[in-house]
C-alpha cells in the first residue's frame, strides 16, 4: 500500500509518495504553488500522480500552514463572539498584559480578532462548582444573535464563564444558534479548550471562529478531491500536538493545526531515536530565517499554551522554542565594536550575498567563505554560488570595521550563530530539568548540519545524528505520525479530598470520548492507546505541573508529582498537600508503521571527490578538508574530521575534533573525540 | 578582547539572567512571584556594577546596586564564599518598600569574588498592620511588615535558623513567603554555578574585561544619543498625587525638570514634603524610575547595564521630600508615586522629544485586597490581592493600549475563574470603561471596570489607588482622562464613594464593590482625529456619541451610522476657538 504526504510550501507544492512496506519513496513530483487557492495545486498534483501509481493509496497525509496564514493574514470578515454579560472585553483587555518589551513604548497587543461591536453580552451565570447561578435568558441571547446576523457574521464563537465546568448554557446557545442561523460556523470554548482561564480559553475559541471557515472549507475541497482521484484513500492532517487528524476532526476544531508546521520534524526525531536506540534528543532544525529547537526525553514533550504572533492559544502543542537564526541572518557591527548575527535575515530576497542578488553577509556567507559550502553552487549544481560576494560581503561590513581578516570575522559569524542557538538550547533543556550532556542532538533543514558541530561543542553534547536529506526530514516526520487527540477537563480539588472513583470517572469521560471519536474516524479497537495525565499543584502556586497517571494511586501520584517539580523546579515540599487541576487524556489510534530506511548507496567509494581548504572557528590556519558526496558513504570505518558532506538538501560539516560514520539505516553520525 | 567573545561572553552572561528568572518566577509560591511577576534580578560584576539584568516589570530594577554598594562597605572583607545576604529595609540600604525582600550572594571564582548575584521578589504578606501588609494608611515604616536590616541569611554555606524562624514568625501565611524566599536563594545558587562555567570557559579576564567594555560601549552610546538631543532646559512639570491617604485633603506635588547639556542629562527634582502616609520614594527608587524613562525614550535597544545610569544626573529636594524621606516615613505606597513621577518625566521628555514619548498612563492602578478567615471552618486566613491598570497613554501616530501597565509595572491579573475557585468572591464585571480615556489625536487607552461581590462576612477590604482626584494629563493640545473612582454596594440605594486609600473597610456577604479606572492621556488636538476613527470608537462603544460630539466635533448620523461631514465641518469650526482646556506639555 502507499502512503502519499503533500507538503505544501511558499513555492512549491511537493508529493512524495512512499511504499509502506520498504519505507522507500517510489515518487515525487513537484508543481508550483498557488498562494491565493492552496487546493488547486494539489488537486492538480494528485490528477498528475495518478496514473502513475503502482498501486492503490492508503493515506494521504497532509501538513498545512493554511490555519497559520489565515490567521497571521487577519484577512477573514471579523466573527462574532458570545460572553457572559459584564465580560465583554476579556479579549481586549488579554489580562493585562504589556508585553515582554518594557523599553518599548510603542507596543501594541495583537489586532483583535473579534472588534467590540461583534462581541455581544448574554444574561448568564455559572459558578466555581458548575452550578447555575443566574439561567440563561434565552430571549435576550436570541436577540444578541439576530444582532450578530444582521452584521452578517459566517462564524459565532461562545464562550462563557466556568463553561469548562458546566457547559449546558453554551450547548444551549449552540441550538439556538442553529435554529436561527444553521449555515453559521459556530465555535464552543466548551468544545474545543474546555479548561478554567477565561481569557486563554476564549481566545482559543476566537481564534478557531476566525480561521474555521476557510480551514473547514479547505480541508474538505481536500477530501473531495482525494475521494474523485483516489478512491478509498483517507485524508489525514497534521495538528500542533504531533499526531494527525481527520478532516471532520480538524474542520470543527482548526485551531489545533496551528503550530503544525515545524511539528512534523521533532515527530521525526522522536521516531529516528526509537530507530538508533537513543532515549533523549534534542531536535535542531535550522533554516533560511530561524531555527526551531525541541527537547525530547525519550516522549515528546507538549505545551499546553503558546502565543502565536502575540495570540494566546491554547492547544496541546509540541512543545517547540524558536529562535531567529537561520543561514539568512544578517551579520552586522555595532557601536563600532560588537558583532551580531540576526534575528533579521536576508530571507528569499535578496537573500544571502553569495546568491548574487544582495549584499548584507549572512550565515550563509561566512559559511562560504570558510569553504564549508561549495564556492561554486549548491543543491547540485541548481543554485550557482558567487563566493566573491560572499567574501566582499564580509569583509566590507564586518571584517573591515573589526579589523579582522575576513576568514577570521566569518568564523566570528558561525561563533556568534552557535553561541546564541546553544544558549538557548541549554535554557530550554536545563527549564525542563534536563542536562543537554546526556542527549543526542538530531540536526536537519537545510542550514542545521552546517552548525551542528559548534553548537554540539559548545554543550558538551557527545554525538550528532544528522537523517538522510535532512532538508526535506519535515515532510519525511509526517508519515510517521499516529492520530492523536487530546482531552483535557478542569476539575480543581485537593488530591487527599478526591475519592479515587471521582478520578476513575474523571478519566473514563475522556477516554470514553477519545475512543469513540477514533472508531468514528476508523480506527480499529487493538490500535487505539490510551495514556492519562494530571496537572497537579501545591496549594496557592498558579503553575501546574503534568503528571502521567497511568497508575492513579494516591502515593504513586503523589511521588511522580514530588519528582516532577524537583527537576522542573528543583525544590519539592514533601510535607504539604498537593491539587488535582486539570484530567488530560492523549488517545492515539496507531497507523501502519513505516521505517526512516537508508537511502540508495552507489556503493560506498567513500572516495572525496575534492579537496577544499576550510577554516573551522577556533582554528587559524585553513585545513586541507575532503569533499564527499553523501550518496558514497556507506556503512564502515569512521572518519576523521573535519570533513564536509554534500547532498541535495544540505550540507554537513564535520569539524576537527569529531569523527564521522554511517550507520545501518543510513544516519550520519558525528561523535566528539576531543 | 576581539569583537567575537564581546558578544558571546556578554550574550551568555544576559542569558544567565533570563534563565534565573525563569528559573525564580517558576519555582516561587506566591502567585506576585509567578503570575505577576513582580521581582527583578541582576548580575552585578565585584565591584557592585550592574553587568546584567532581567525584569519581566522593571520596577525592581534599580534596588540590587544600591543595596550592594552598601554591603560592600558594611561587610568589607567580611564576605565569605557560601553567604547570602538578606534585607528589605528601606533606610538600610534602600528597597521600594519592605514587601520586597532581596537576597544577595556573592559569586566566589578560584577563592575570589568574581561577581553578586541578587534578586528581589514581592512577598504577599511580610507581617504588617494589616494582612498583605501594605496599609494605606501607615504612618511608619514600622507597620510596614518585618524590618530586615542587611544580615546573612547563609554563612558559609549555613542557613541561620534563627533568621528563619524569625521571618516564619512574622507573615500570616508562613509557607507562601518562606517559600519564595527558598527560590530566591535557590535562583542565586544556579546563578553562582552558571557564572563560575562561564569563568571556566572563558577564563575570568576575559569574562571581567568583557564586562567592563560592554558597560562602556553602553555607556558611550547612550552619551552619543544624548548628545543628539536639542540642548536646554525642559520644565517644569509639574503633577499631583490626590492624597497620601493619611491627610486627605493635602495634594502631593512632584516635579520634574530637565537640563539636557552635552552628552549629560540631569533631573532637577522638587515634591512636596514627605508624607504621613505610605507615599514617600527612597533615592534609589527615584533613579531608577528617570533611568528607566530615559531608556524608553532613547535607549530602547540598549542593554541595561551601569552604562545607562552614568549619564543621568539626579537632584534630590532635601531630606525631609517625598521624593527624599527621611527615617521612619512610610514607604509601602511607592509604586503610586512612581507611577506620577514616570509621567512627569516622561512630560519633560515629550519637550524636547515629540515625536518618541508616549502621554501619561493612567497611573490609576494599583492594588486591591480582601482579607478574611476561610469559610467552613479550619480558621484559614485568606488574602485576595490583585493588581489592576487602567489605560496606556496615547503615542504619536498611534493610541494607547486599553487596561494596561505602563512604565516601571508589567503585572498581570488574575484569572475570574482562577479566583472564584480560590476565594469567596463571584466577579461581577472586567470591561474596559467607555468614555474614560483622554482625547487626542491619538487617544489614550481604556480604563476598565471591574466588580466583586463577596461571599463572606468579616471581610476586611484595602484599597491602594490614585487618580480619583487628578486625572491623566494629555499631551500637546489633548484632553485628561477620566478620573477613576471607587464605590461601594452601586446598585443599593445609598451607595457609597470609597476614597483611594483606605485601609480596613469591613465588608459583609453580599456587598459589591465596583472599580471604574481611568485611561490614559491623549495626544494632540482630539479636533484633528480622523473623523472615521471616531466613528469607529463610537460603533465599538468606546466612546459616547455625546463625546464623539462635544469633545472629538464629529457628529454621528445615528441612522445610517456614518459621519455627518457637514455637520462635523461646522461643529469643528465652532469648537477651534481659543482652547479652554489646560494641558501640560505644550512646548
Amino acid at each position: 500500500m502507499l502512503r502519499i504526504g503533500i507538503d505544501t510550501g511558499g513555492t512549491f507544492t511537493d508529493l512524495s509518495v512512499f511504499d509502506e512496506d520498504d519505507g522507500r519513496v517510489c515518487l515525487t513530483h513537484k508543481l508550483p504553488s498557488q498562494p491565493r487557492d492552496p487546493t488547486a495545486a494539489i488537486a492538480a498534483g494528485l490528477r498528475e500522480i495518478t496514473a502513475r501509481l503502482p498501486e492503490k493509496a492508503r493515506y494521504v497525509l497532509h501538513g498545512t500552514t493554511i490555519g497559520l496564514n489565515t490567521l497571521l493574514e487577519g484577512r477573514e470578515p471579523a466573527p462574532g463572539l458570545l460572553v457572559t454579560e459584564g465580560f465583554r472585553d476579556l479579549l481586549e483587555l488579554d489580562r493585562q498584559w504589556r508585553g515582554e518589551h518594557v523599553y518599548n513604548l510603542f507596543f501594541d497587543r495583537p489586532r483583535q480578532l473579534v472588534p467590540r461591536r461583534l462581541i455581544r453580552p448574554v444574561r448568564e451565570r455559572v459558578d466555581s462548582r458548575g452550578e447555575v447561578v443566574l439561567p440563561l435568558d434565552e430571549e435576550q441571547a436570541r436577540a444578541a444573535v439576530r444582532e450578530l446576523l444582521e452584521a452578517e457574521v459566517r462564524s459565532v464563537a461562545v464562550s462563557l464563564l466556568f463553561s469548562f465546568a458546566n457547559p449546558e448554557h453554551e450547548r444551549r446557545l449552540w441550538t439556538i444558534l442553529q435554529e436561527l442561523a444553521p449555515d453559521v460556523y459556530v465555535t464552543l470554548s466548551s468544545e474545543v479548550d474546555p479548561q478554567f482561564r477565561e481569557f486563554e480559553r476564549t481566545s482559543t475559541a476566537a481564534i478557531n471562529a476566525f480561521i474555521g471557515p476557510r480551514v473547514s472549507g479547505y480541508v474538505s475541497t481536500i477530501e473531495a478531491a482525494v475521494q474523485e482521484l483516489l478512491e478509498g484513500a483517507r485524508v489525514l492532517i497534521m495538528q500542533s500536538n504531533g499526531g494527525v487528524a481527520t478532516p471532520a476532526v480538524i474542520a470543527r476544531a482548526p485551531v489545533q493545526t496551528l503550530m503544525s508546521g515545524p511539528v512534523a520534524g521533532v515527530v521525526g526525531t522522536h521516531r529516528l531515536c526509537r530507530e538508533i536506540g537513543r532515549d533523549n534528543a534534542i531536535s535542531l532544525d535550522v533554516g533560511g530565517t530561524s531555527c526551531d529547537m525541541s527537547v525530547i526525553p525519550g516522549e515528546l514533550l507538549t505545551a499546553p499554551q503558546s502565543r502565536v504572533a502575540g495570540y494566546t492559544v491554547r492547544a496541546a502543542t509540541v512543545a517547540i522554542e524558536t529562535i531567529g537564526s537561520g543561514g539568512g541572518s544578517i551579520a552586522r557591527v555595532e557601536s563600532g565594536r560588537i558583532l551580531k548575527v540576526g534575528p533579521q535575515s536576508a530571507g528569499a530576497v535578496p537573500g544571502p550575498a553569495c546568491y548574487g542578488k544582495g549584499d548584507q553577509p549572512t550565515l550563509t556567507d561566512a559559511l562560504v567563505v570558510l569553504g564549508h559550502l561549495n564556492r561554486e553552487a549548491l543543491l547540485q549544481g541548481a543554485m550557482p554560488i558567487d563566493a566573491v560576494a560572499a567574501r566582499r560581503a564580509v569583509a566590507g561590513t564586518i571584517a573591515g570595521p573589526l579589523e579582522l581578516t575576513p576568514e577570521r570575522a566569518a568564523a566570528g559569524i558561525v561563533e556568534v550563530l552557535a553561541a546564541q542557538v546553544a544558549m538557548s538550547m541549554r535554557s530550554v533543556t536545563i527549564e525542563k530539568g534536563y542536562d543537554p550532556r546526556d542527549f543526542i542532538l538530531v540536526a536537519y533543514g537545510g542550514a542545521g548540519p552546517t552548525v551542528a558541530c559548534p553548537i554540539a561543542r559548545e554543550l558538551e553534547i557527545p554525538e550528532i545524528c544528522i537523517p538522510p536529506d535532512p532538508g526535506n526530514f519535515c515532510a519525511a516526520g509526517m508519515l510517521l505520525t499516529d492520530l492523536i487527540r487530546s482531552y483535557s477537563l478542569t476539575r480543581i480539588g485537593a488530591l487527599d479530598e478526591t475519592p479515587a472513583e471521582a478520578v476513575r470517572e474523571a478519566f473514563e469521560e475522556l477516554r470514553d470520548r477519545g475512543v469513540r471519536e477514533l472508531r468514528e474516524q476508523g480506527v480499529p479497537a487493538d490500535a487505539i492507546d490510551t495514556e492519562d495525565f494530571l496537572d497537579m499543584r501545591y496549594p496557592g502556586q498558579s503553575y501546574e505541573v503534568t503528571v502521567p497517571a497511568g497508575d492513579a494511586r494516591k502515593e504513586v501520584l503523589t511521588r511522580l508529582f514530588h519528582e516532577a517539580h524537583g527537576r522542573l523546579y528543583s525544590h519539592t515540599a514533601e510535607e504539604e498537600s498537593m491539587e488535582i487541576v486539570n484530567y488530560r487524556v492523549r488517545c492515539i489510534g496507531r497507523l501502519p508503521k513505516m521505517t526512516l530506511a537508508a537511502p540508495p548507496t552507489t556503493g560506498g567509494s567513500a572516495q572525496p571527490r575534492e579537496q577544499r581548504s576550510a577554516i573551522f572557528p577556533g582554528d587559524a590556519a585553513p585545513v586541507p578538508t575532503p569533499v564527499y558526496r553523501r550518496t558514497d558513504l556507506a556503512p564502515g570505518r569512521p572518519i576523521a574530521g573535519p570533513a564536509v558532506i554534500e547532498e541535495y538538501s544540505s550540507t554537513t560539516v564535520v569539524y576537527p575534533s569529531f569523527d564521522l560514520s554511517v550507520n545501518d539505516q543510513g544516519n550520519l553520525l558525528l561523535r566528539q573525540t576531543a | 578582547m576581539d569583537a567575537i567573545k564581546l558578544e558571546v561572553i556578554y550574550n551568555a552572561t544576559n542569558q544567565i539572567a533570563y534563565e534565573l528568572t525563569q528559573k525564580l518566577m517558576r519555582n516561587g509560591y506566591s502567585s506576585i512571584v509567578k503570575e505577576s511577576q513582580d521581582l527583578a534580578l541582576s548580575i552585578c560584576d565585584r565591584d557592585g556594577r550592574n553587568v546584567g539584568q532581567y525584569s519581566p516589570n522593571p520596577v525592581g530594577l534599580g534596588v540590587v546596586g544600591s543595596q550592594l554598594k552598601g554591603i560592600l562597605q558594611d561587610f568589607a572583607g567580611a564576605i565569605d564564599e557560601g553567604d547570602t545576604f538578606i534585607l528589605n529595609h528601606p533606610y538600610r540600604y534602600c528597597q521600594n518598600h519592605p514587601s520586597d525582600v532581596t537576597l544577595i550572594a556573592p559569586v566566589f571564582y578560584r577563592g575570589e569574588i568574581m561577581a553578586f548575584v541578587g534578586n528581589t521578589a514581592h512577598k504577599p504578606d511580610i507581617g504588617g498592620k494589616v494582612p498583605g501588609t501594605n496599609a494605606g494608611d501607615a504612618t511608619e515604616v514600622f507597620q510596614e511588615g518585618l524590618l530586615i536590616p542587611p544580615l546573612k541569611l547563609y554563612e558559609r554555606g549555613v542557613l541561620n535558623e534563627a533568621v528563619r524562624q524569625l521571618i516564619r514568625a512574622n507573615t500570616r501565611i508562613p509557607e507562601v513567603t518562606w517559600g519564595d524566599i527558598r527560590a530566591q536563594v535557590t535562583a542565586n545558587l544556579h546563578g553562582i554555578d552558571r557564572l563560575a562555567a562561564l569563568a571556566d570557559r572563558f577564563g575570568l579576564d576575559d569574562v571581567l574585561a568583557c564586562w567592563e567594555e560592554r558597560i562602556a560601549i553602553t555607556e558611550r552610546e547612550l552619551r552619543s544619543r544624548i548628545a543628539a538631543m536639542p540642548p536646554g532646559i525642559y520644565g517644569p512639570v509639574t503633577d499631583y498625587i490626590d492624597d497620601d491617604g493619611v491627610e486627605l485633603e493635602k495634594p502631593l506635588a512632584v516635579t520634574a525638570t530637565l537640563h539636557v547639556r552635552g552628552d549629560e542629562l540631569e533631573f532637577e527634582f522638587a515634591s512636596a514634603r514627605q508624607s504621613r502616609g505610605p507615599l514617600n520614594l527612597r533615592p534609589c527608587v527615584v533613579r531608577a524610575v528617570a533611568e528607566y524613562c530615559v531608556q524608553a525614550a532613547i535607549g530602547p535597544d540598549l542593554p541595561k547595564n551601569q552604562g545607562c545610569s552614568a549619564p543621568i544626573r539626579i537632584n534630590l529636594p532635601p531630606p525631609g521630600h517625598l521624593l527624599n524621606p527621611e527615617f521612619p516615613a512610610p514607604v509601602n505606597m511607592y509604586a503610586t508615586t512612581c507611577h506620577r513621577l514616570a509621567p512627569v518625566i516622561m512630560m519633560v521628555l515629550a519637550q524636547a522629544l515629540p515625536e518618541r514619548v508616549a502621554a501619561p498612563q493612567s497611573s490609576s492602578g494599583g492594588a486591591v485586597s480582601f482579607n478574611g478567615v476561610e469559610p467552613g471552618g479550619g480558621g484559614r486566613r485568606y488574602s485576595q490581592y490583585e493588581i489592576l491598570w487602567g489605560g496606556y497613554g496615547a503615542r504619536p501616530g498611534k493610541d494607547g493600549v486599553s487596561g494596561c501597565a505602563a512604565d516601571i509595572s508589567n503585572v498581570m491579573s488574575t484569572p475570574v475563574e482562577a479566583l472564584e475557585n480560590e476565594f469567596p468572591v463571584r466577579m461581577q464585571c472586567f470591561e474596559v470603561n467607555p468614555d474614560s480615556a483622554g482625547a487626542g489625536q491619538y487617544r489614550g487607552g481604556l480604563g476598565i471596570r471591574r466588580a466583586w461581590q463577596v461571599l463572606n462576612d468579616d471581610v476586611t477590604l484595602n484599597l491602594r489607588l490614585d487618580r480619583f482626584k487628578f486625572s491623566s494629563p494629555g499631551l500637546f493640545g489633548a484632553h485628561p482622562s477620566a478620573p477613576a473612582r471607587c464605590t461601594l454596594n452601586p446598585d443599593r440605594e445609598q451607595p457609597r464613594p470609597l476614597h483611594s486609600k483606605t485601609a480596613n473597610i469591613r465588608l459583609s456577604r453580599g456587598d459589591t464593590l465596583l472599580l471604574e479606572l481611568g485611561g490614559g492621556g491623549g495626544w494632540g488636538d482630539p479636533l484633528a482625529r480622523d473623523p472615521e476613527r471616531v466613528l469607529d470608537d463610537v460603533r465599538n462603544g468606546y466612546v459616547s456619541l455625546e463625546a464623539a460630539r462635544e469633545v472629538y466635533g464629529v457628529v454621528v448620523d445615528t441612522q445610517s451610522m456614518t459621519v455627518d461631514a457637514a455637520a462635523t465641518a461646522r461643529q469643528r469650526a465652532r469648537a477651534t476657538g481659543p482652547d479652554t482646556k489646560d494641558t501640560i506639555g505644550v512646548t
